[in-house]
């Protein structure tokens, strides 16, 4: 099979992984990356090293446009979609399921074909930005956290929401010999939590609208994408800082973009990251995900890979781009057929069981925690993104102390 | 049910799971394993290993170690001061396996000497 074949073969298998990940809650691109990387010894014997990085990047890029599904359908987000549960449930709440997935992979789309032509701009940025950011790290994170917790009237809310899942993931983060510990712990902050208040709300999906009916400025469509072109990029200097805390920071400063252009911005982050995360691969040796840091594992990235790569991004974007909005129009139809309330056990209960397979039984008490903490900002009425404390405080202390 | 009440419930849920998970981490055993069972099948796991130094090459900001039993086990560890350890003292270390070159190695998390 010629090498042409080869790549292009990895990348129908990575969006077709991509597919799964994207649509199955708590079935993450890393899991699949490090089962690839571990039968890596015996793939690498008929294949290249960048045939399998190219099967990840079409996965990871894949992944990115489609985790919105089951984020606005299912309130079951994974971490980058968190704060799309929102903003989403609401459209889908007025019959406009279709829509809310729609204004993520304008997003997405948008943002990776900026980012990629900004691949040139950001090698050099990244190579000398991140040497003068590094020691302030700590500091600057800590800075965004205090902004965030005192930016509203719900300051003693925020600082609580903050601080307990701050706990928590120190814990969580610390204990000895359990794998997969942001599994149970964002899936109890942003997914189970999500549920159990649907459920308890007798939530009722009303019937969805098959096609589209928005209408979006196209001044906020270009201020939402270039914006997460920037915010993507910018946390791809920040560990701990991912998407949703980014699309937090960058919509302070563009007041006027509403719930539409909010969902733009984090569709359009979370690609952007995975891009960026490329290039500070090849510009400062860092992995910035999981997917990327199994990538640096195989091969040593250099500029005929990152353009092949950044060739893999945009073709994958685009067939990810139909499939999302093809699912989506299923799922708008499916959604209004199915009780809801048995939905949401299902997928709680989904949950419950990859947990108990990955964590085992400290993995539950660790979800059953992170749920409790997840409902609190609902019942309080603070933005449920102050729970990203979670991983924030960890990190910032690792800055500081 | 009563937004009031479902906080309230939440709220003792959270501390309560909290607190239990601060038990757990405080008194989760890590078991003690002999350096020569240690194979890349434990990657990711956290060990106790119990063994004597058999040489330390101090760099900048890491320092290698070599620790024997009946089998030697390199160890990694990632410094933020000086380090006070001697060839020939007899250290446990506890720290996460982790696969080098096909050789399997500790990332030390915490050394302590046992015996000087």
């Amino acid at each position: 099979m010629s090498l042409l074949a080869e790549l292009l073969l990895a990348l129908l298998l990575g969006v077709g992984a991509g597919i799964i990940t994207g649509l199955t809650p708590g079935v993450h691109i890393n899991l699949v990356s490090l089962l690839l990387l571990s039968i890596s010894p015996v793939l690498l014997q008929y294949i290249s090293p960048l045939t399998i990085a190219v099967c990840i990047v079409s996965m990871a890029i894949t992944h990115t446009f489609l985790d919105a599904i089951p984020s606005i359908f299912l309130g079951a987000p994974d971490a980058d979609q968190a704060l799309n549960v929102l903003p989403g449930h609401k459209l889908l709440m007025q019959g406009k399921g279709y829509d809310a997935v729609k204004l993520t992979v304008i997003g997405s789309l948008g943002a990776l074909l900026l980012a990629v032509a900004c691949i040139p701009l950001l090698i050099p940025m990244v190579a000398y930005v991140y040497p003068v950011l590094q020691p302030f790290i700590g500091y600057i994170l800590a800075a965004v956290v205090g902004f965030m917790i005192l930016k509203d009237r719900h300051r003693a809310g925020n600082f609580l929401v903050f601080l307990m899942s701050g706990v928590l993931g120190i814990l969580v983060l610390n204990m000895p010999n359990l794998r997969q510990p942001l599994f149970p712990l964002l899936s109890g902050l942003f997914g189970v939590s999500m549920l159990v208040t649907s459920y308890l709300e007798n939530v009722r999906i009303p019937r969805q609208q098959p096609g589209s009916s928005l209408n979006v400025e196209r001044s906020i469509v270009g201020k939402s994408v270039v914006a997460a072109t920037i915010t993507g990029s910018c946390t791809a200097f920040f560990p701990g800082l991912g998407p949703a805390q980014g699309a937090v920071i960058a919509s302070q400063f563009l007041k006027d973009i509403g719930d539409h252009g909010f969902m733009i911005l984090v569709g359009g982050i979370n690609t952007v990251n995975m891009i960026v995360s490329l290039v500070t691969l090849y510009a400062i040796d860092k992995a910035r995900n999981g997917a990327v840091l199994v990538i640096a594992e195989l091969m040593e990235m250099d500029i005929p890979s990152l353009i092949a790569l950044a060739a893999v991004v945009l073709l994958s974007g685009g067939i990810a781009t139909a499939l999302t909005l093809s699912f989506t129009r299923r799922f708008s139809v499916w959604i209004s057929k199915v009780n809801y309330r048995m939905l949401v056990v299902g997928v709680a209960l989904f949950i419950t069981a990859l947990v108990l397979i990955f964590s085992g039984p400290v993995g539950l008490l660790i979800l059953l925690t992170a749920t409790a903490v997840g409902i609190v900002p609902a019942e309080l009425g603070v933005a449920r993104n102050h729970a990203m404390g979670c991983l924030l405080l960890p990190v910032i202390l690792f800055f500081l102390l | 049910m009563q937004e009031r009440l479902l906080l309230r419930i939440a709220l003792a849920a959270g501390t309560i799971g909290i607190l239990m998970l601060f038990f757990l981490s405080e008194h989760a055993a890590i078991d003690e394993r002999a350096i020569d069972r240690l194979t890349a099948a434990d990657v990711e796991a956290d060990v106790r290993v119990k063994g004597v130094v058999q040489r330390i090459d101090d760099r900048e900001k890491v320092a290698f170690l070599s620790i024997a039993q009946l089998k030697d086990i390199d160890v990694v560890l990632f410094k933020d001061g000086n380090l006070s350890l001697k060839e020939g003292q007899l250290v446990e270390v506890i720290g996460t396996v982790d696969e080098y070159e096909g050789k399997v190695q500790l990332i030390g998390n915490e050394v302590s000497v046992l015996a000087r």
